[in-house]
């Protein structure tokens, strides 16, 4: 048996943050665990720029990012065991982890950060009927085959699903000599950032089609082409608009789930809007001691908000290793209307780190105006009108601690009222 | 000979589309921006658009490294830049920030790794 004070599993963007703040705040033995070969994760796939905006204030590509991590980890001296899966994990925070060099182990921690990032959804959660021919992959595993180990899935390709991943593929693939023929997407909106929608797309001519899908894959043994249809506004495919794409190559970019199996076996209770832990104002899931960060807990559109985050988790872990003492009265979080989720889902507000709250949410719909407004259960605390919302665009917003503290408060409600057209004045 | 284009602005999540006017190579008119910014962003996306390249140079051992241009070139360059690197190989070590090919396509850009090799 191994003891160690802090475990964090998983070295992409979370945990890679999270093991460099618990240190700064003192935690000295801390073991952080990767199954892959090196460290950074997904980052290490995302060849493209546009990552460090919000925490360097320069624009960054993926595997620049991890590397300013990834030295700051080395250089403190923070343990780490590569090849190395944790495969099961107690609430009283035992860990079994399995590598080929040094087999089973077994690790007892003091505190353990969550940062299992998630993984892509396949074929079989979105139900495409047809044969199962060779050249359907989701927009990842092609990003890895493409950026790392150097080989090009096919040369004509369909993309089903529009967010980022997609976007981006698109545009890696066009560089490399395919042609993407069209990008579907089954709602009346892009789920990808704007930016991507006009650097990937619009850049080369890609067509976007909205209220579109894929209704069959056509193809024995390798894929050799689409039929794509119309969706009517409960998503059936209108059969009169079916067409013909012939393709090789079907990517799917069609949503990430959190990877929580482990956080399942912990007996730690889950949000089943965001699929990932519920946590509190420092991060730290319903198993005190047992914290939770980045796409674990929801899947985030910018790799900035992780690492700001997984600090959060880092400090929080730091503070619990600190002094146990439990934590106070714990209020709900309730997503109203036009929020489809709000993280953190509990908070204690008279423990807040740094003062200050920040609350990341994710609007229901596109609306063009809204204002939020953030009530408890006893009255309004503050409104805000944001402009330009969009589900694919994460909302974030700061509370301080005396807007929450000094209440006798049992919950804390974020509702979204659309306000006609925005005009600017405002 | 007087063009007509149509930029969405990135600046925001709004997505501005904004028309812009182009006669003899010079604007002329730029029309349903929102803000400053846009205009701004509107304005250099006609006359001189730009991205930074990113993309993988093969490595001697295999597998690939990632790579970028240490600042954006003009877009309708990128294609050319593509085919330039085409057969580049890289023989490691290699580390981040490192130079692994001069001026890209005559621009006086750089390439620079943005992955380590050893």
């Amino acid at each position: 048996m191994i003891n160690k004070e802090l475990v964090v599993i998983g070295g992409g963007p979370a945990g890679l943050a999270a093991a460099i703040e618990a240190k700064k705040h003192g935690v000295k033995d801390i073991l952080l665990v990767e199954r892959d070969s090196g460290l950074g994760g997904i980052l290490q796939q995302c060849i493209h720029n546009g990552f460090g905006l919000h925490v360097f204030k320069e624009e960054l590509t993926g595997p620049e990012y991890a590397d300013r991590f990834i030295k700051e980890l080395e250089d403190m001296g923070i343990e780490v065991l590569l090849d190395t899966m944790v495969i099961e994990l107690t609430k009283d925070k035992r860990i079994i982890a399995v590598s080929h060099k040094k087999g089973l182990m077994q690790i007892q921690a003091e505190a353990v950060i969550l940062t299992m990032g998630c993984r892509e959804r396949t074929r079989g959660a979105i139900n495409i009927p047809g044969f199962r021919p060779a050249g359907i992959f989701t927009a990842g595993t092609a990003q890895r085959f493409v950026n790392i180990e150097g080989y090009m899935p096919g040369k004509e390709i369909v993309i089903l699903g529009s967010g980022d991943i997609g976007l981006i593929m698109a545009r890696r693939f066009t560089l490399e000599g395919a042609k993407v023929k069209c990008v579907a997407e089954i709602m009346p909106y892009s789920n990808g950032l704007t930016r991507n929608v006009v650097q990937c797309l619009e850049d080369y001519d890609i067509p976007l089609l909205l209220s579109h899908t894929v209704v069959n894959i056509d193809g024995r043994d390798r894929v050799e082409g689409v039929t794509i249809a119309q969706v009517d506004e409960d998503f059936k495919p209108i059969s009169s608009t079916e067409k013909y794409v012939t393709c090789d190559t079907l990517l799917l970019s069609v949503g990430l789930i959190p990877e929580n199996e482990l956080s399942k076996m912990a007996d730690i209770k889950m949000d089943d809007i965001t699929a990932g832990p519920v946590v509190n104002h420092r991060m730290e899931t319903t198993v005190p001691g047992i914290f939770a960060c980045g796409n674990v807990v929801h899947v985030h559109d910018l790799v900035d908000f992780v690492t700001m985050e997984s600090q959060l988790a880092g400090r929080g872990a730091a503070n619990y290793l600190k002094n146990r003492m439990p934590l106070g009265k714990h209020i709900s979080i309730l997503p109203g209307e036009g929020i489809r989720y709000a993280v953190p889902q509990l908070i204690d507000p008279q423990n807040i780190i740094n003062e200050k709250q920040n609350f990341f949410m994710r609007s229901t719909k596109p609306m063009e105006k809204a204002r939020l407004f953030i009530e408890s259960d006893k009255d309004l605390i503050r409104t805000k009108v944001i402009q330009h919302i969009k589900p694919s665009e994460m909302i974030n917003i700061e509370l301080k601690k005396e807007e929450l503290a000094d209440k006798d408060i049992n919950s804390l409600r974020f509702f979204l009222q659309e306000e006609g057209v925005a005009d600017g004045n405002q | 000979m007087e063009i007509n284009k149509t930029v969405t602005c990135i600046v925001c999540p709004k997505g501005c589309r904004i028309d812009v006017k182009v006669k003899n190579g010079e604007i002329v008119s730029i029309q349903n921006y929102d803000c400053k910014r846009g205009l701004e962003y509107a304005k250099n996306e006609v006359l001189d658009p730009r991205r930074i390249l990113t993309t993988t140079l093969k490595l001697s051992g295999g597998r690939v490294l990632p790579v970028r241009t240490k600042d954006p070139i003009p877009k309708k360059l990128l294609k050319k830049a593509m085919l330039e690197l085409k057969d580049v190989v890289i023989t490691p070590p290699v580390k981040v920030g490192d130079i692994v090919a001069k001026n890209v396509v005559g621009t006086g850009i750089d390439l620079i790794s943005t992955g380590n090799a050893k």
